[in-house]
């Protein structure tokens, strides 16, 4: 509990939707991973947020894993492919991580638009001294 | 309340003022720290204000090690250090209007007629 509170909770939500934006940025990349049917897939990544402990803003709690079998495809021109054929890729829906993407940018730049807020309204109130 | 310009000392039982404290990140005044506040006004007032001339020097060194880590791209999140430098200048802008109407305050009694 600082002076400019608002702004230090409005940093948390930041940063949780910051790592909220870095959790899909890494699916996306790793969307089109490839393994053998013996590895495990590429499991998605996702930010559990919660409230902070001291009850102001928020944090990131965990991170939650997607599935490790991912789905099996038929690709038998794939080096990787087995011997039927089937090789692993991630369950990874792109429209479902794009979807994510937006509303992560989203809560992101309202959190940074408490932030603006919060300074104007801190130097208003400053101002009012002066 | 005998000194002269005992009224800023006062100036810590305002509620609004209380800020100053926030400043300090020491929380409310306690009320012995209130009663201090009227019997030294000033030597109160100058340590309120170094307490808050302090926690704005820490939030600076705090800006500027963000600094330091987004120039040398060790820092995830550059809204971070903006935020932080934001803060360092809110708490400067307090201090300095506090400092500016407490010396204002002293300047209008000087100016008083006998």
């Amino acid at each position: 509990m600082s002076t400019f509170n608002a702004i230090g909770v409005a940093a948390s939500g930041v940063t949780v939707y910051r790592k909220w934006l870095d959790a899909v940025s890494d699916n996306i990349a790793n969307i089109d991973n490839v393994t053998r049917t013996s590895d495990k897939a590429f499991q998605a990544r996702y930010v559990i947020a919660q409230e902070a402990q001291d009850g102001n803003g928020a944090q990131v709690g965990g991170v939650a894993l997607g599935s490790a079998e991912g789905v099996l495809v038929h690709e038998p021109d794939n080096p990787l492919a087995d011997t039927q054929g089937y090789v692993r890729r991630p369950d990874i829906d792109l429209g479902s991580q794009m979807a994510q993407l937006m509303m992560a940018q989203r809560a992101y730049q309202a959190n940074l638009s408490v932030v603006d807020r919060a300074k104007d309204s801190y130097t208003a109130a400053i101002n009012l001294g002066k | 309340m005998t000194s002269p310009i005992s009224p800023i000392g006062a100036l810590g039982s305002v509620p609004g003022l209380d800020a100053v404290n926030g400043v300090g990140g020491a929380g409310a005044l306690t009320g012995a720290e209130r009663s201090t506040a009227v019997q030294g006004p000033n030597e109160s007032f100058a340590s309120m204000l170094s307490r808050g001339l302090e926690s704005v020097q820490a939030s600076q060194a705090k800006a500027d090690d963000l600094a330091l880590q987004v120039a040398d791209g060790t820092l995830k999140d550059p809204a971070q250090y903006t935020m932080a430098a934001n803060e360092a200048a809110l708490g400067m802008q307090l201090t300095l209007a506090i400092r500016n109407k407490a010396v204002e305050a002293f300047q209008e009694i000087m100016r008083m007629q006998a």
